[in-house]
């Protein structure tokens, strides 16, 4: 794992830099002898792991308590936990099989509870069924111990038993939420534990009390403990944290300060309560608690409501369960982004009282009590950390908070990026040199698209029903499927108190003026549409799967639209009619003129550009063509066209970029699917052939960008903070290689997840799709590119999609000459009428997507007009037929022009 | 059961990794025999009891593993416990920074916790880069009593945690002969939990 990892929420305390071996230490312990002989560690691999403390630890941990055989007759998995000096945890992963007398002990610095036991039930067998077992145990132990830690989402595959078998095991995916069944800890603590008591240890963790968990069951113990921690994610549990305590051990139960710990009933029963003073006592087997607080009443009443509903109204598969903690927590401390103060040439710091003050007066009062809390101080402080340093974060956390409240996203991306920018002067200036060319070509052009374009309103309809139809989910080309089906029902939902539709008002550049009237006609229907189809066609597939299914319907759009621009809910969508027309007319078009030189090269560099100019677009694009396209042969390569020889220039830029103004996460799905596609599946030849193309097209934006320093500032605020409908929507597609229905992983997005597979690993931080493109270039980008440290879901999506897609299978475009893992595509004969059917299709789903987040680049292009200036001129200078096309060239430029800005001013910042 | 001892007092010691904590709970614990669990399960303590103005006090010094990572160590981490004992090392200024910060938050905190300053591995005078004057004008801007001690001369150990003894028990008297008067109860553990109204 890399640096990284440091940041990432969910595995602050027990990730650590570097892991090398999947486990640290595999141990078989003899049960302990009564009277009095303790357990002992007769084997151990492998036999150069000398950490003597830890060692003297393992037999008391595996043996907790006295251990009677005869009360469990199953096989029983548990683990343990040891912290360091410095905090860092490791886990001890327990196999007790009642038919023999010893315990499997795997020592490990990765929290993988499910791949271990597999692991553990593997080498139990071994164990027992032969003598022999012993030679073959130990080759295979020594292959796993050899074998590289897999890298999120990836497969470890070491084949035992004389080849026969294959242990085989996923990484786990860190920034998903913990959902049932999947996650065993999970499962056991919403088994044992009722949403009513599960509440007042939430509540009783957040007050940080002292906490004991008792169980007659080590595998409930751990399971709770583990759970427990997990649910108050994006916070984590600071103090002692003991899931499973050794009988020797017990005094520590006498500690004064915050503790979670699990007691064996039977130890437990030894303590002297008035020693202990107040704690609160879980007794998982029989659901109770014993508290001496009123913790859970002293949360803000609303509060505790709606995650009541909300966890009534769960079913039990799914993350509901995780994610309806995950809102509460948003809800109370999503709002501390409010309270960042941003001051050019200072660090990024919190006011606090400007925390409690922003918030309801409801919740004032816990709010104070909340920053006296260490685990809240220390999520501040990792924030202020990734903040500060550059980094994006992006998990379900600020995920959730961007549905909760776009208002506050928007001003703190706002905020963040004047912070960002102290150096960019020279770029602000030329973009409004930009701007003031281009606006009037734009205004004429916009109005004649406007007229266009209620003819074709019926011709969208029919769009949109063919859409549905599409629906199906593409499952063929997911490797994983479960934790597919578990996420992408959550996206869609926004948090329960989300504002409806609102737009973020003037979030786009100073320099950028809106015309009310076309931006006001294009925005919305496209987006309403599209995310009423992928809405419905999420919940069918997935219904009985996604507890949260229920909540979709109200879901919240993304809150940031275009700057200025409300959003009404229209049901026609002219873009999408006017790009439909467009599109049969450019294809009729190229059918005349194929093998005409001028067209094709345009609209190649076109699309590329404009892909990413639109910000959170470049996903978007890529997202929307798999939607739409239906005819994955006709569609052609766009996005294969996009790889700009000049892209190599500053990846760093660019990466940096992308992280920041895109609030989106969406991008994680995209990320995901591509690391599918680049795992090690080797079934799926497709896959990774799609992949390829896919991510070039966001590429030419950046040649252009470089070379023009422009007002990046403005970027980032005119992208959306959250999107929820991401999720939704990318399931649609029926084309696509890539299964759109996986979740969006958010851990490939998050910065702190280290892996970075060295193809897939990119997405997650939104410039990776591009990067996994072939260039050299994009190596570089890997290394520098940081994810949004505000809206980490974002922009590449659109990137992937266009990969997954099979139209982009075909690289039409001359410019991209891309070799993707190894294998390079020659780059084909650009064919005018292909060129041109994609681009439109391109366009007509990017617009739609980008009005869906409330983009509208279109509306922004008409007043910006920056069309001529674009720095890649020769590629830029496009055959116009269309005075549609025109404007949206235009804006793509414009956007250029800020990207480029942006990017400047990410390179001086780092 | 026979309660061997009057008083309970649960004390904290705070401070970076590598300022000598361990090393002072050693020479200060009655026996060592336990052996530390510090780094296995990033906590540990000594027990040992104390005669103090006639009174039996037992006391339990707790120390646990990675503070350092807190910027800010909050309310909440010292709300069980009678006394913070506060740690750094002469040698280190880092780690008088860190002891200063925190001192600070509790006091902003208005935490009503005994607390007492410790400069510890004050055995090597020409390593020593946290002056004394220094010190103590933070101690007594803070109002807390500052010692400094070696624990691997054995120089001013067992002053410093009489001192702390001393006072908790002096806070504990107090708040009785308070509470007394307001109230007959006289409950056990009053600190935390009186002092959490009134401060949060």
């Amino acid at each position: 794992m890399s640096a990284l990892c440091i940041y990432s929420g969910n595995c602050f305390l027990y990730c650590r830099e570097n892991v090398k071996h999947l486990f640290q230490c595999f141990c078989e312990v003899v049960q302990p002898q009564p009277p009095d002989k303790d357990p002992w560690i007769i084997q151990k691999f492998p036999e150069s792991y000398n950490d003597e403390e830890i060692l003297k630890s393992v037999p008391k941990f595996a043996y907790p308590c006295e251990f009677k055989n005869s009360c469990s007759t199953v096989i029983q998995h548990f683990s343990f936990v040891l912290t360091s000096i410095d905090s860092k945890w490791t886990f001890g992963f327990c196999r007790h099989d009642p038919k023999t007398e010893t315990a499997l002990v795997m020592l490990s610095f990765l929290p993988w509870h499910e791949t271990f036991y597999k692991l553990l039930d593997i080498i139990g067998e071994m164990v027992i069924s032969s003598k022999s077992g012993a030679e073959h145990l130990w080759t295979f132990l020594d292959a796993v111990y050899n074998s590289s830690v897999p890298e999120q989402g990836a497969r470890l595959q070491v084949p035992y038993n004389h080849g026969l078998s294959n242990f085989s095991c996923q990484a786990p995916n860190q920034h998903l939420l913990p959902s049932i069944p999947e996650n065993r800890n999970l499962m056991e603590y919403y088994s044992a534990v009722d949403s009513n008591n599960m509440m007042i240890i939430f509540a009783s963790m957040l007050y940080e009390r002292r906490i004991v968990f008792i169980s007659t069951r080590l595998s409930r113990l751990s399971a709770c403990a583990q759970s427990a921690n997990a649910i108050i994610y994006p916070m984590h549990w600071q103090h002692i944290f003991i899931p499973v305590l050794p009988v020797s051990l017990i005094d520590y139960l006498l500690a004064p300060m915050p503790f979670l710990i699990g007691v064996p009933t039977s130890t437990f029963k030894r303590v002297r309560r008035a020693d202990m003073g107040e704690v609160v006592i879980l007794d998982a087997d029989s659901n109770t608690v014993e508290t001496p607080f009123n913790d859970l009443e002293s949360l803000p009443l609303d509060i505790v409501n709606s995650l009541k509903r909300e966890l009534r109204n769960q079913m039990s598969v799914g993350d509901g369960v995780s994610r309806a903690f995950l809102r509460a927590l948003v809800q109370l401390i999503g709002g501390y982004r409010d309270a960042l103060r941003l001051h050019q040439g200072e660090r990024i710091t919190f006011n606090s009282d400007a925390f409690v003050e922003s918030r309801p007066p409801s919740m004032q009062p816990f709010l104070r009590k909340m920053l006296q809390l260490q685990i809240f101080q220390q999520f501040i402080e990792e924030r202020l950390d990734m903040l500060n340093a550059g980094l994006g974060f992006s998990d379900e956390f600020e995920l959730e908070a961007c549905n909760y409240s776009d208002k506050t996203s928007r001003k703190l991306k706002q905020q963040y990026k004047e912070w960002l920018s102290t150096v960019r002067k020279e770029s602000s200036a030329f973009l409004k040199s930009v701007k003031n060319k281009a606006n009037p070509a734009v205004k004429s052009a916009v109005k004649s698209v406007k007229d266009t374009g209620k003819d074709m309103r019926t011709a969208y309809k029919g769009i949109r029903s063919k859409f549905r139809e599409l629906q199906p989910p593409s499952r063929e080309f997911s490797g994983s499927t479960e934790k597919d089906v578990t996420i992408p029902k959550e996206r869609p939902n926004s948090a329960p108190n989300s504002p409806p539709q609102k737009r973020r008002p003037a979030t786009l550049s100073p320099f950028i003026k809106l015309s009310p009237t076309a931006s006001v006609t294009y925005r919305k229907d496209p987006t309403l549409s599209g995310r009423k189809s992928s809405m419905q066609e999420q919940r069918s597939n997935y219904s009985t799967l996604s507890p949260g299914g229920a909540s979709c319907g109200s879901y919240s759009p993304p809150e940031c639209g275009t700057p200025g621009l409300k959003l009404s809910p229209i049901d026609t969508d002219l873009m999408g009619d006017l790009h439909d027309v467009i599109f049969q007319k450019c294809s009729s078009l190229a059918n005349d003129r194929r093998g005409d030189v001028n067209v094709p090269p345009v609209d190649r560099t076109l699309k590329p550009v404009r892909s990413f100019e639109s910000f959170g677009s470049r996903s978007y694009t890529g997202a929307a063509s798999s939607t739409l396209s239906f005819h994955p042969q006709s569609s052609i390569g766009g996005a294969t066209c996009m790889v700009p020889p000049s892209f190599a220039r500053s990846e760093a830029d660019i990466s940096s970029h992308y992280h920041f103004p895109f609030p989106y996460q969406s991008c994680t799905q995209k990320a995901e699917a591509d690391a599918n596609a680049f795992t090690p599946s080797p079934d799926d030849a497709f896959t990774s052939l799609v992949h390829t193309p896919g991510r070039r097209p966001a590429v030419p934006i950046f040649s252009p960008s470089s070379s023009v320093p422009n007002s990046a500032p403005t970027m980032p605020l005119t992208a959306p903070p959250a999107r929820p409908s991401r999720a939704a929507k990318v399931p649609q597609s029926p084309n696509d290689l890539i299964r759109l229905d996986s979740t969006p992983s958010f851990e490939d997005f998050d910065p702190l997840c280290s892996s970075n597979p060295p193809s897939s690993s990119q997405c997650d931080y939104g410039l990776t799709n591009i990067n996994s493109s072939n260039n050299n270039v994009m190596h570089k980008l890997k290394e520098s590119s940081l994810s949004n440290p505000l809206y980490p879901y974002c922009v590449p999506q659109t990137n992937n999609i266009a990969q997954r897609n099979p139209s982009f299978l075909y690289p039409s475009d001359v410019n991209s000459p891309v070799s993707h893992h190894g294998t390079s595509v020659p780059p084909p004969h650009p064919s005018f009428n292909t060129n041109i059917n994609q681009h439109n299709r391109f366009e007509h789903q990017d617009t739609e997507l980008l009005k869906e987040y409330g983009l509208d680049f279109k509306s922004l292009s008409l007043h910006n007009g920056g069309h001529t200036l674009s720095p890649s001129g020769s590629a830029m200078k496009p055959v116009v037929t269309d005075p549609f096309e025109e404007v949206e060239r235009m804006a793509k430029d414009t956007q250029q022009h800020q990207f480029s800005a942006s990017q400047s001013m990410w390179t001086k910042f780092e | 059961m026979v309660q061997e001892y009057d008083h309970l007092f649960k004390l904290l010691i705070i401070g970076d990794s590598g300022v000598g904590k361990s090393s002072l709970l050693l020479r200060f614990a009655d026996n060592t025999f336990s052996g530390s669990y510090i780094t296995t399960i990033g906590v540990d303590f000594k027990i040992r009891t104390i005669d103090i103005e006639g009174e039996k006090v037992k006391l339990q010094i707790w120390d646990t593993a990675g503070q350092e990572r807190f910027r800010t160590i909050t309310s909440t981490y010292y709300r069980g416990t009678h006394g913070v004992i506060v740690v750094y090392d002469v040698t280190n200024g880092d780690s008088f920074a860190n002891v200063k910060r925190w001192l600070h938050e509790i006091e902003q905190n208005c935490e009503v916790v005994n607390r007492i300053l410790v400069g510890n591995k004050n055995d090597a005078p020409d390593r020593k880069v946290v002056l004394t004057e220094d010190a103590q004008r933070f101690a007594d801007q803070m109002n807390i009593q500052l010692f400094e001690t070696s624990a691997k001369d054995n120089i001013n150990v067992e002053e410093m945690f009489m001192a702390i003894t001393r006072q908790v028990l002096r806070t504990k008297q107090e708040h009785k002969e308070r509470q007394a008067i307001s109230k007959d109860t006289v409950n056990l553990r009053p600190r935390p939990s009186t002092k959490k109204k009134k401060c949060c």
